[in-house]
């Protein structure tokens, strides 16, 4: 469960951040999991449950979005849409590809007074 | 109500740290294996055959991550070369910064090849870039051909995979075959490697492979 260490540190992000902007109450966060980040949103959301005691996050709303896992071709050099971990090539079908995006794990933005 | 736009990764301590790791094994002229893979699967049998079968050509360095104990770091030491233990107790991976710690304690200039043995777990180890130059990965056919798709990021991030314990292979259903081809179609960059650290099938191979990316890198 790496999920805790990883809501850890959006908790140090999001604290150090709101201190600097005045910020007493958070109302919403938004967090980016993308589906080959390896963490799980389920996970994420109950390591978050674990810190509503703390008076910053009390309303605090976490929301995740899980975006696509992208992929580009190294033959014909399309992007395509990643299903099911078949890192192969929607147009040409060979499996020389690389991932373009769907790894990422980051606190887009949070709202609060 | 104020929206702040932060954009900050959760893993960017890690990274960060990873980075300065992946420069001090570059300025030590350390090549950095990480190795991974569920517990019990062979890593540390894998560790003593590649040592004894690398260890008068190269000088090698072992950090061992372990839970709570210390019997693998105790095995290694056996072989005689520089060995740390790391008890993460309860962490379910090694992240950068425990890595560095440990290197310290390690003559880093001296040595040209550093294993560091994960914990036994395929997912969370998977995140946490060490800064290794190498991520070597240990399947065993007792685990079943299933085990790419469900844990396809450890899978598609190794640079090479061992499928150990291929002298039980006719008492288990694992087929190597299928196993290939999901392979192609998850990480078709992977080496594969079937091995058995019991009957030492295999071991050179992976040992020729390693030597010569350490070559490489040296240039
Ligand atoms: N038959 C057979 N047994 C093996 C082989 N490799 C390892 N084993 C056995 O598998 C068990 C676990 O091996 P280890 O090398 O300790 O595995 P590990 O992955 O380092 O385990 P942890 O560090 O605890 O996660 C031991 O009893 C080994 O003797 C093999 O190739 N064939
Ligand atoms: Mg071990
Ligand atoms: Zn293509």
């Amino acid at each position: 469960m790496h999920e805790l260490t990883l809501v850890q540190s959006m908790i140090t992000k999001i604290s150090e951040s709101a201190a600097i902007q005045g910020i007493q109450h958070i109302s919403r966060i938004n967090l980016v999991n993308g589906k080959f980040s390896g963490a799980n949103t389920e996970a994420l959301l109950l390591a978050f449950s674990l810190f509503k005691d703390i008076p910053l996050f009390k309303n605090a709303a976490l929301e995740i979005e899980e975006p696509e896992i992208i992929a580009m071709c190294n033959s014909c050099h399309k992007e395509f849409i990643v299903e099911a971990y078949l890192f192969r090539c929607a147009y040409c079908s060979q499996n020389n590809v690389k991932i373009a995006s769907g790894q990422e794990l980051y606190i887009n933005y949070y709202e609060g007074e | 109500m104020p929206k702040i736009d932060l954009v900050a990764g959760l893993l960017d301590a890690n990274e960060m740290l990873a980075e300065q790791n992946r420069t001090l094994f570059k300025q030590s002229k350390v090549f950095t294996v990480n190795l991974m893979g569920v517990p019990g699967t062979g890593k540390t049998s894998i560790l003593e055959k590649i040592i004894s079968s690398l260890k008068d050509k190269l000088l090698i360095g072992v950090v061992e991550g372990d839970l709570y104990t210390t019997t693998d770091a105790e095995r290694i030491e056996k072989l005689d070369v520089p060995t740390v233990q790391i008890n993460t107790k309860g962490e379910c991976h090694l992240d950068a910064g425990t890595v560095r710690k440990a290197c310290l304690d390690l003559p880093l200039h001296q040595i040209d090849l550093l294993f560091i043995e994960n914990i036994g777990n395929l997912v969370c180890p998977a995140e946490f870039d060490l800064g290794e130059n190498a991520r070597l990965m240990v399947i065993s056919v007792t685990e079943g051909n299933d085990k790419p798709w469900k844990y396809p990021l450890m899978f598609r991030r190794a640079d090479a995979i061992i499928v150990n314990k291929t002298d039980l292979i006719n008492y288990t259903d694992f087929d190597l075959k299928q196993f290939t081809e999901d392979m192609t179609n998850i990480n078709q960059a992977a080496k594969i490697f079937p091995a058995s650290a019991t009957t030492s099938s295999g071991i050179s191979d992976i040992a020729d492979w390693l030597y010569k990316k350490i070559k490489k890198q040296a240039k």
